[in-house]
Protein backbone atom coordinates (compact mmCIF):
# COMPACT_ATOMS: atom_id res chain seq x y z
CA UNK A 1 0.00 0.00 0.00
CA UNK A 2 1.63 3.56 -1.04
CA UNK A 3 1.53 6.29 1.78
CA UNK A 4 -0.52 9.29 0.58
CA UNK A 5 2.33 11.55 1.68
CA UNK A 6 3.97 10.14 -1.04
CA UNK A 7 1.64 10.45 -4.14
CA UNK A 8 3.55 13.77 -5.36
CA UNK A 9 6.57 11.71 -5.93
CA UNK A 10 5.35 9.80 -8.89
CA UNK A 11 4.71 13.56 -10.43
CA UNK A 12 8.11 13.00 -11.72
CA UNK A 13 9.23 16.59 -10.30
CA UNK A 14 12.43 15.51 -8.68
CA UNK A 15 14.67 12.53 -10.37
CA UNK A 16 14.78 9.22 -9.22
CA UNK A 17 17.39 6.07 -8.97
CA UNK A 18 17.03 2.72 -9.31
CA UNK A 19 19.83 0.44 -7.80
CA UNK A 20 20.26 -3.28 -9.21
CA UNK A 21 22.67 -5.99 -8.66
CA UNK A 22 24.71 -8.48 -11.07
CA UNK A 23 25.18 -11.79 -10.68
CA UNK A 24 28.60 -10.79 -9.25
CA UNK A 25 27.29 -8.94 -6.32
CA UNK A 26 28.07 -5.79 -8.17
CA UNK A 27 25.49 -2.87 -7.63
CA UNK A 28 24.48 -0.71 -10.21
CA UNK A 29 22.68 3.29 -10.26
CA UNK A 30 20.63 4.37 -12.79
CA UNK A 31 19.01 7.61 -12.91
CA UNK A 32 15.46 7.88 -13.81
CA UNK A 33 13.04 10.66 -14.80
CA UNK A 34 9.68 9.32 -13.73
CA UNK A 35 8.51 6.76 -11.64
CA UNK A 36 4.72 5.42 -13.01
CA UNK A 37 2.64 4.54 -10.24
CA UNK A 38 0.55 1.36 -11.84
CA UNK A 39 -1.87 0.49 -8.92
CA UNK A 40 -1.61 0.26 -5.09
CA UNK A 41 1.08 -2.20 -5.34
CA UNK A 42 2.85 -1.54 -8.40
CA UNK A 43 4.67 1.03 -9.91
CA UNK A 44 6.61 1.15 -13.54
CA UNK A 45 9.86 2.62 -14.90
CA UNK A 46 10.11 3.23 -18.32
CA UNK A 47 13.52 1.29 -20.29
CA UNK A 48 14.62 3.42 -23.06
CA UNK A 49 18.20 2.77 -22.31
CA UNK A 50 18.88 0.81 -19.18
CA UNK A 51 20.82 -1.76 -20.59
CA UNK A 52 22.70 -2.80 -17.46
CA UNK A 53 19.43 -2.18 -15.36
CA UNK A 54 17.68 -4.91 -17.47
CA UNK A 55 20.66 -7.59 -17.66
CA UNK A 56 20.79 -7.33 -13.62
CA UNK A 57 16.81 -7.61 -13.33
CA UNK A 58 17.24 -11.12 -15.24
CA UNK A 59 19.72 -12.28 -12.53
CA UNK A 60 18.18 -10.81 -9.54
CA UNK A 61 14.97 -9.34 -9.50
CA UNK A 62 15.34 -7.52 -6.16
CA UNK A 63 15.63 -3.53 -6.76
CA UNK A 64 16.09 -0.22 -4.28
CA UNK A 65 14.20 2.72 -5.84
CA UNK A 66 14.73 6.17 -4.35
CA UNK A 67 12.65 8.66 -4.79
CA UNK A 68 11.45 12.15 -3.55
CA UNK A 69 8.16 14.10 -3.02
CA UNK A 70 8.53 18.11 -3.89
CA UNK A 71 6.97 19.85 -1.45
CA UNK A 72 9.20 18.78 1.44
CA UNK A 73 11.97 17.13 -0.42
CA UNK A 74 11.62 13.69 1.91
CA UNK A 75 13.06 11.02 -0.02
CA UNK A 76 11.28 7.83 -0.39
CA UNK A 77 13.13 4.39 -0.32
CA UNK A 78 11.02 1.57 -2.16
CA UNK A 79 11.84 -2.02 -1.92
CA UNK A 80 10.40 -3.98 -5.12
CA UNK A 81 10.42 -6.61 -6.98
CA UNK A 82 10.26 -7.13 -10.72
CA UNK A 83 7.49 -8.82 -12.27
CA UNK A 84 7.90 -8.14 -16.09
CA UNK A 85 8.26 -6.48 -18.94
CA UNK A 86 5.43 -4.72 -21.20
CA UNK A 87 6.34 -3.39 -25.01
CA UNK A 88 2.55 -2.96 -25.81
CA UNK A 89 -0.58 -2.45 -23.75
CA UNK A 90 -2.28 0.54 -21.92
CA UNK A 91 -0.05 1.57 -20.17
CA UNK A 92 2.80 1.20 -22.25
CA UNK A 93 1.30 3.05 -25.07
CA UNK A 94 0.14 5.84 -22.70
CA UNK A 95 4.01 6.10 -21.53
CA UNK A 96 5.12 6.08 -25.58
CA UNK A 97 3.02 9.08 -25.95
CA UNK A 98 3.44 11.10 -23.31
CA UNK A 99 7.29 10.63 -24.36
CA UNK A 100 6.80 11.36 -27.83
CA UNK A 101 5.09 14.93 -26.56
CA UNK A 102 8.41 15.43 -23.88
CA UNK A 103 10.17 14.62 -27.19
CA UNK A 104 7.75 17.30 -29.45
CA UNK A 105 8.41 19.82 -27.06
CA UNK A 106 12.27 19.71 -26.79
CA UNK A 107 12.79 19.44 -30.55
CA UNK A 108 14.33 16.16 -30.66
CA UNK A 109 14.05 14.95 -34.10
CA UNK A 110 15.44 11.23 -33.13
CA UNK A 111 14.12 10.77 -29.78
CA UNK A 112 15.25 7.71 -27.94
CA UNK A 113 12.81 4.80 -28.52
CA UNK A 114 10.48 3.65 -25.43
CA UNK A 115 11.62 -0.04 -25.22
CA UNK A 116 9.33 -1.63 -22.70
CA UNK A 117 7.65 -0.78 -19.35
CA UNK A 118 9.73 -2.46 -16.44
CA UNK A 119 6.51 -3.29 -13.47
CA UNK A 120 7.70 -4.16 -10.43
CA UNK A 121 5.75 -5.17 -7.50
CA UNK A 122 6.48 -2.66 -4.42
CA UNK A 123 7.86 -4.68 -1.10
CA UNK A 124 8.07 -1.76 1.24
CA UNK A 125 7.60 1.62 1.43
CA UNK A 126 10.20 4.01 3.83
CA UNK A 127 10.60 7.65 4.68
CA UNK A 128 14.40 8.06 4.97
CA UNK A 129 14.43 10.04 7.48
CA UNK A 130 18.30 9.84 7.62
CA UNK A 131 18.38 12.43 4.70
CA UNK A 132 15.72 14.40 6.19
CA UNK A 133 16.96 15.53 9.16
CA UNK A 134 18.63 18.28 7.66
CA UNK A 135 15.70 19.48 5.92
CA UNK A 136 13.88 20.72 9.23
CA UNK A 137 15.13 23.42 12.02
CA UNK A 138 17.07 21.74 14.49
CA UNK A 139 14.76 23.03 17.02
CA UNK A 140 11.98 21.78 15.20
CA UNK A 141 13.37 18.59 15.05
CA UNK A 142 13.85 18.71 19.29
CA UNK A 143 10.38 20.02 20.36
CA UNK A 144 9.28 17.20 18.20
CA UNK A 145 11.39 14.64 20.00
CA UNK A 146 10.32 16.24 23.64
CA UNK A 147 6.58 15.73 22.56
CA UNK A 148 7.50 12.44 21.77
CA UNK A 149 8.60 12.23 25.39
CA UNK A 150 5.76 13.81 26.74
CA UNK A 151 3.24 11.85 24.97
CA UNK A 152 4.72 8.63 25.86
CA UNK A 153 6.82 8.67 29.25
CA UNK A 154 4.60 11.57 30.59
CA UNK A 155 7.77 13.63 30.84
CA UNK A 156 5.63 17.27 30.88
CA UNK A 157 8.31 19.51 31.78
CA UNK A 158 11.48 19.03 29.79
CA UNK A 159 14.07 20.93 27.74
CA UNK A 160 17.22 19.61 24.83
CA UNK A 161 20.41 21.33 25.68
CA UNK A 162 23.16 21.04 23.18
CA UNK A 163 26.56 20.47 24.49
CA UNK A 164 29.62 22.88 23.12
CA UNK A 165 32.16 21.01 21.14
CA UNK A 166 35.05 23.10 22.74
CA UNK A 167 33.53 23.51 26.53
CA UNK A 168 30.83 20.98 26.83
CA UNK A 169 28.39 24.32 28.13
CA UNK A 170 24.72 23.87 27.22
CA UNK A 171 22.46 25.38 25.02
CA UNK A 172 18.77 25.43 25.59
CA UNK A 173 17.54 24.53 21.69
CA UNK A 174 14.02 23.34 22.91
CA UNK A 175 11.70 23.01 25.71
CA UNK A 176 8.17 22.04 26.70
CA UNK A 177 6.07 22.78 29.33
CA UNK A 178 8.50 25.08 31.64
CA UNK A 179 6.32 27.57 33.00
CA UNK A 180 7.59 31.22 32.24
CA UNK A 181 9.49 29.98 29.37
CA UNK A 182 7.95 32.26 27.04
CA UNK A 183 8.92 35.36 29.21
CA UNK A 184 12.06 35.03 31.04
CA UNK A 185 15.06 32.99 30.50
CA UNK A 186 15.62 33.23 34.18
CA UNK A 187 12.86 30.47 34.04
CA UNK A 188 15.71 28.15 32.95
CA UNK A 189 18.50 29.56 35.72
CA UNK A 190 18.25 25.92 37.47
CA UNK A 191 17.62 23.83 34.47
CA UNK A 192 20.56 24.88 32.96
CA UNK A 193 22.38 24.35 36.41
CA UNK A 194 21.84 21.27 35.99
CA UNK A 195 21.75 20.09 32.38
CA UNK A 196 25.98 21.61 32.69
CA UNK A 197 26.23 18.88 35.82
CA UNK A 198 24.16 16.51 33.33
CA UNK A 199 26.21 17.47 30.50
CA UNK A 200 29.87 16.42 32.19
CA UNK A 201 28.80 12.50 32.43
CA UNK A 202 27.60 9.63 30.63
CA UNK A 203 24.95 8.61 32.98
CA UNK A 204 21.43 9.48 34.07
CA UNK A 205 21.00 11.77 37.23
CA UNK A 206 18.51 12.17 38.86
CA UNK A 207 17.18 13.92 42.12
CA UNK A 208 14.03 13.50 43.78
CA UNK A 209 12.34 15.08 46.65
CA UNK A 210 14.10 18.19 46.26
CA UNK A 211 12.02 21.22 46.10
CA UNK A 212 11.60 21.60 50.31
CA UNK A 213 15.54 21.16 50.09
CA UNK A 214 15.57 24.24 47.09
CA UNK A 215 13.52 26.32 49.18
CA UNK A 216 15.24 26.36 52.20
CA UNK A 217 19.17 26.76 50.48
CA UNK A 218 16.75 29.90 48.97
CA UNK A 219 16.09 31.44 52.23
CA UNK A 220 19.53 31.75 53.03
CA UNK A 221 20.68 33.37 50.13
CA UNK A 222 21.50 37.07 49.47
CA UNK A 223 19.66 37.34 46.27
CA UNK A 224 16.59 35.24 47.68
CA UNK A 225 13.48 35.75 45.27
CA UNK A 226 14.88 34.99 41.88
CA UNK A 227 13.42 31.88 41.90
CA UNK A 228 9.69 33.08 41.59
CA UNK A 229 7.49 31.32 44.11
CA UNK A 230 6.28 28.08 44.71
CA UNK A 231 6.58 26.28 41.30
CA UNK A 232 9.81 24.64 41.97
CA UNK A 233 10.81 21.34 40.66
CA UNK A 234 10.39 18.52 43.57
CA UNK A 235 12.01 16.15 41.07
CA UNK A 236 14.52 16.17 38.27
CA UNK A 237 16.47 13.81 35.54
CA UNK A 238 18.44 14.14 33.14
CA UNK A 239 20.42 11.90 30.62
CA UNK A 240 22.85 12.18 27.98
CA UNK A 241 22.31 12.30 24.21
CA UNK A 242 25.03 10.15 22.47
CA UNK A 243 26.22 10.59 18.83
CA UNK A 244 29.08 8.54 17.36
CA UNK A 245 29.87 8.08 20.83
CA UNK A 246 30.26 11.42 21.65
CA UNK A 247 28.38 13.32 24.34
CA UNK A 248 25.89 16.11 21.91
CA UNK A 249 23.42 17.38 24.45
CA UNK A 250 21.35 16.55 27.38
CA UNK A 251 17.48 16.24 27.91
CA UNK A 252 16.30 17.44 31.39
CA UNK A 253 12.95 16.69 32.88
CA UNK A 254 11.47 18.00 36.00
CA UNK A 255 7.78 17.10 37.84
CA UNK A 256 6.60 19.52 40.53
CA UNK A 257 4.22 17.47 43.13
CA UNK A 258 5.40 15.21 46.16
CA UNK A 259 2.94 12.85 44.50
CA UNK A 260 4.09 12.87 41.31
CA UNK A 261 6.33 10.03 39.68
CA UNK A 262 9.87 10.65 40.71
CA UNK A 263 11.35 8.79 37.48
CA UNK A 264 12.67 6.18 39.46
CA UNK A 265 10.96 3.65 37.18
CA UNK A 266 12.80 4.45 34.21
CA UNK A 267 15.97 2.26 33.99
CA UNK A 268 19.11 3.66 33.02
CA UNK A 269 19.83 1.26 30.37
CA UNK A 270 16.30 2.27 28.83
CA UNK A 271 17.44 6.36 29.26
CA UNK A 272 20.80 5.45 27.79
CA UNK A 273 18.68 3.90 24.60
CA UNK A 274 16.83 6.75 24.51
CA UNK A 275 19.97 8.89 24.69
CA UNK A 276 21.19 7.10 21.73
CA UNK A 277 17.85 7.27 19.53
CA UNK A 278 17.12 11.43 20.89
CA UNK A 279 19.50 12.60 18.83
CA UNK A 280 17.96 15.41 16.65
CA UNK A 281 20.00 14.53 13.68
CA UNK A 282 19.87 10.84 13.12
CA UNK A 283 16.36 9.53 14.95
CA UNK A 284 14.16 8.16 12.94
CA UNK A 285 11.13 9.05 15.41
CA UNK A 286 11.30 6.41 17.24
CA UNK A 287 12.64 5.52 21.02
CA UNK A 288 12.77 1.62 22.17
CA UNK A 289 9.87 -0.41 23.77
CA UNK A 290 10.04 -0.70 27.58
CA UNK A 291 9.19 -4.11 28.46
CA UNK A 292 7.70 -5.38 31.93
CA UNK A 293 9.26 -4.31 34.91
CA UNK A 294 9.88 -8.58 35.72
CA UNK A 295 11.90 -8.56 32.74
CA UNK A 296 13.83 -5.04 34.23
CA UNK A 297 14.09 -7.15 37.70
CA UNK A 298 15.46 -10.21 35.79
CA UNK A 299 18.61 -8.53 34.14
CA UNK A 300 17.40 -9.69 31.02
CA UNK A 301 17.72 -7.69 27.55
CA UNK A 302 14.81 -4.93 28.22
CA UNK A 303 14.96 -3.57 25.16
CA UNK A 304 13.20 -5.14 21.92
CA UNK A 305 14.31 -2.47 19.57
CA UNK A 306 11.22 -1.53 18.29
CA UNK A 307 9.53 1.60 17.42
CA UNK A 308 7.34 2.90 20.02
CA UNK A 309 6.02 5.85 18.92
CA UNK A 310 3.69 6.41 15.96
CA UNK A 311 3.11 9.54 15.26
CA UNK A 312 5.39 9.55 12.41
CA UNK A 313 5.08 6.37 10.87
CA UNK A 314 3.06 3.31 10.98
CA UNK A 315 4.90 -0.05 11.47
CA UNK A 316 3.55 -3.44 10.16
CA UNK A 317 5.00 -6.26 11.03
CA UNK A 318 9.03 -6.19 11.62
CA UNK A 319 9.81 -9.25 10.02
CA UNK A 320 6.98 -8.85 7.08
CA UNK A 321 10.21 -8.12 4.94
CA UNK A 322 9.31 -9.80 1.99
CA UNK A 323 5.93 -10.82 2.42
CA UNK A 324 2.95 -10.50 0.39
CA UNK A 325 2.16 -7.66 1.66
CA UNK A 326 3.95 -4.46 1.49
CA UNK A 327 5.85 -3.12 4.78
CA UNK A 328 4.88 0.89 5.67
CA UNK A 329 7.74 2.08 8.43
CA UNK B 1 46.73 -0.56 -19.86
CA UNK B 2 43.35 2.29 -19.65
CA UNK B 3 44.80 5.49 -18.58
CA UNK B 4 42.57 7.03 -15.87
CA UNK B 5 39.44 9.10 -17.72
CA UNK B 6 40.80 13.00 -17.58
CA UNK B 7 36.76 13.45 -18.52
CA UNK B 8 36.36 12.44 -14.85
CA UNK B 9 39.00 14.39 -13.45
CA UNK B 10 37.26 17.63 -15.26
CA UNK B 11 33.56 16.63 -14.39
CA UNK B 12 34.48 16.92 -10.95
CA UNK B 13 35.76 20.06 -11.35
CA UNK B 14 32.73 21.72 -13.05
CA UNK B 15 30.97 24.49 -11.26
CA UNK B 16 27.87 23.00 -12.07
CA UNK B 17 25.62 21.25 -9.29
CA UNK B 18 26.26 17.43 -9.28
CA UNK B 19 24.24 15.16 -7.26
CA UNK B 20 25.32 11.70 -6.16
CA UNK B 21 24.42 8.34 -5.00
CA UNK B 22 26.58 5.50 -3.79
CA UNK B 23 24.92 2.16 -3.33
CA UNK B 24 26.03 -1.48 -2.37
CA UNK B 25 24.12 -4.66 -2.76
CA UNK B 26 23.72 -7.41 -0.66
CA UNK B 27 22.95 -11.53 -0.66
CA UNK B 28 18.75 -12.37 -0.99
CA UNK B 29 18.12 -8.71 -0.20
CA UNK B 30 17.34 -5.76 -2.06
CA UNK B 31 20.32 -3.38 -2.43
CA UNK B 32 20.85 -0.11 -0.90
CA UNK B 33 21.70 3.59 -2.02
CA UNK B 34 22.47 6.53 -0.27
CA UNK B 35 22.47 10.27 -1.35
CA UNK B 36 26.48 11.46 -1.35
CA UNK B 37 27.44 14.99 -0.58
CA UNK B 38 30.88 15.55 -1.94
CA UNK B 39 32.92 13.52 -4.44
CA UNK B 40 36.86 13.78 -4.85
CA UNK B 41 39.37 11.93 -7.03
CA UNK B 42 42.46 10.80 -4.38
CA UNK B 43 45.31 10.33 -7.61
CA UNK B 44 47.77 9.36 -4.40
CA UNK B 45 45.62 6.93 -3.29
CA UNK B 46 44.08 5.65 -6.42
CA UNK B 47 40.70 6.29 -4.67
CA UNK B 48 37.69 7.80 -5.21
CA UNK B 49 36.21 9.20 -2.29
CA UNK B 50 32.48 9.88 -1.95
CA UNK B 51 31.12 11.58 1.04
CA UNK B 52 27.54 10.16 3.22
CA UNK B 53 25.89 11.11 6.33
CA UNK B 54 27.18 9.05 8.60
CA UNK B 55 23.65 7.86 9.60
CA UNK B 56 23.90 6.30 6.36
CA UNK B 57 27.02 5.31 6.39
CA UNK B 58 26.00 2.18 9.05
CA UNK B 59 23.08 1.52 6.82
CA UNK B 60 25.37 1.02 3.71
CA UNK B 61 27.91 -1.47 5.88
CA UNK B 62 25.01 -3.63 6.91
CA UNK B 63 23.98 -4.34 2.98
CA UNK B 64 27.54 -5.01 2.33
CA UNK B 65 28.16 -8.25 4.46
CA UNK B 66 28.92 -10.27 2.03
CA UNK B 67 30.72 -7.90 -0.88
CA UNK B 68 32.42 -4.87 -0.84
CA UNK B 69 31.79 -3.79 -4.00
CA UNK B 70 30.42 -0.36 -4.06
CA UNK B 71 28.69 1.92 -7.33
CA UNK B 72 28.93 5.40 -7.39
CA UNK B 73 26.39 7.64 -9.66
CA UNK B 74 27.52 11.48 -10.43
CA UNK B 75 24.96 13.43 -12.55
CA UNK B 76 25.45 17.10 -13.78
CA UNK B 77 22.03 18.66 -12.38
CA UNK B 78 22.06 21.22 -15.83
CA UNK B 79 22.40 18.71 -18.46
CA UNK B 80 23.00 14.79 -17.14
CA UNK B 81 26.48 14.57 -18.01
CA UNK B 82 27.23 11.69 -15.84
CA UNK B 83 29.55 8.89 -14.50
CA UNK B 84 29.92 5.70 -12.76
CA UNK B 85 32.44 4.08 -10.62
CA UNK B 86 32.25 0.85 -9.76
CA UNK B 87 35.21 -0.65 -7.51
CA UNK B 88 35.69 -2.16 -3.96
CA UNK B 89 35.39 0.11 -0.53
CA UNK B 90 38.63 0.43 0.53
CA UNK B 91 38.73 2.77 3.85
CA UNK B 92 36.75 5.44 5.24
CA UNK B 93 37.68 8.52 7.04
CA UNK B 94 36.37 11.70 8.07
CA UNK B 95 36.13 15.11 5.40
CA UNK B 96 39.01 16.30 4.65
CA UNK B 97 39.80 20.52 3.37
CA UNK B 98 39.00 19.59 0.32
CA UNK B 99 35.44 17.60 0.71
CA UNK B 100 34.52 20.66 2.72
CA UNK B 101 35.35 22.70 0.29
CA UNK B 102 33.35 21.14 -2.39
CA UNK B 103 30.33 20.82 -0.27
CA UNK B 104 30.36 24.34 0.25
CA UNK B 105 30.82 24.75 -3.46
CA UNK B 106 27.91 22.12 -4.18
CA UNK B 107 25.68 24.23 -1.64
CA UNK B 108 26.23 27.56 -3.00
CA UNK B 109 25.82 26.25 -6.93
CA UNK B 110 22.62 24.57 -6.26
CA UNK B 111 21.43 27.92 -4.50
CA UNK B 112 22.44 29.32 -7.53
CA UNK B 113 20.71 26.67 -10.14
CA UNK B 114 17.93 24.96 -8.32
CA UNK B 115 17.38 26.79 -4.62
CA UNK B 116 14.59 24.87 -4.18
CA UNK B 117 17.05 21.51 -4.03
CA UNK B 118 19.69 23.30 -2.11
CA UNK B 119 18.59 22.17 1.80
CA UNK B 120 18.52 18.66 0.23
CA UNK B 121 22.30 18.80 0.19
CA UNK B 122 22.92 21.07 2.90
CA UNK B 123 24.08 19.14 5.49
CA UNK B 124 26.91 19.74 8.02
CA UNK B 125 30.24 18.15 7.13
CA UNK B 126 30.33 17.00 10.73
CA UNK B 127 27.65 14.10 9.63
CA UNK B 128 29.39 12.94 7.12
CA UNK B 129 32.13 10.80 6.51
CA UNK B 130 33.93 9.90 3.06
CA UNK B 131 33.90 6.78 1.59
CA UNK B 132 36.70 5.75 -0.54
CA UNK B 133 36.17 3.65 -3.52
CA UNK B 134 38.88 1.93 -5.11
CA UNK B 135 38.05 2.08 -8.91
CA UNK B 136 38.28 -0.65 -10.86
CA UNK B 137 35.91 0.53 -13.53
CA UNK B 138 34.40 3.83 -14.79
CA UNK B 139 31.62 4.00 -17.26
CA UNK B 140 30.01 6.69 -18.83
CA UNK B 141 26.31 7.30 -18.25
CA UNK B 142 25.41 10.28 -20.04
CA UNK B 143 21.87 9.70 -21.81
CA UNK B 144 22.95 9.19 -25.30
CA UNK B 145 24.38 7.22 -27.59
CA UNK B 146 27.68 7.04 -25.40
CA UNK B 147 25.77 5.80 -22.43
CA UNK B 148 27.13 2.53 -21.27
CA UNK B 149 30.67 3.11 -22.41
CA UNK B 150 33.62 1.61 -20.54
CA UNK B 151 36.50 4.87 -19.75
CA UNK B 152 38.49 3.21 -17.30
CA UNK B 153 39.35 -0.39 -15.82
CA UNK B 154 42.05 -1.14 -13.83
CA UNK B 155 44.06 -4.37 -14.63
CA UNK B 156 44.37 -7.26 -12.53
Amino acid sequence: MMLSQMMSAFRGAIPSIIVTSGEDGRPNVANLSKIWLVDDEHIAIANQMLNKTELNLAVRPLVFIKTATPGDLLHWELEAEYIHAESGGALFESVRQHMDAIAWMAGLANPLPLRSMLIFRVLSVRKCSEEAQHLAPVPETCGDLLKVLSETLGMNRAAYWALDEEDQSPRLLASRGIPGAEKEGSAFASMRRFAEWAGSGDMPIRMQNISSQMRYANSSRSDRGEWGGGDLPNHLLAFPVMAFGERIGVVCCEETGIAEKSFDDLDDRYLAKIGERFRPDAGDGSLPERQSVHAKNRGNAVYSGYGLFRHQQQVVGQDQRYGASPRIY
Amino acid sequence: MMQWPVAFDRFLERPVPIYIHIAAAGEGRPPFGCRGYTARFDAEGGLVRIGILKSQWIRLQACMRQHTALAALLTCGIDNESYQVKGELERQEDLNARDRSFLEAQIRLTSRHFPDYAPLISVNPADCVSIGIRAQAVYQQTPGPDAGVLLYEREG
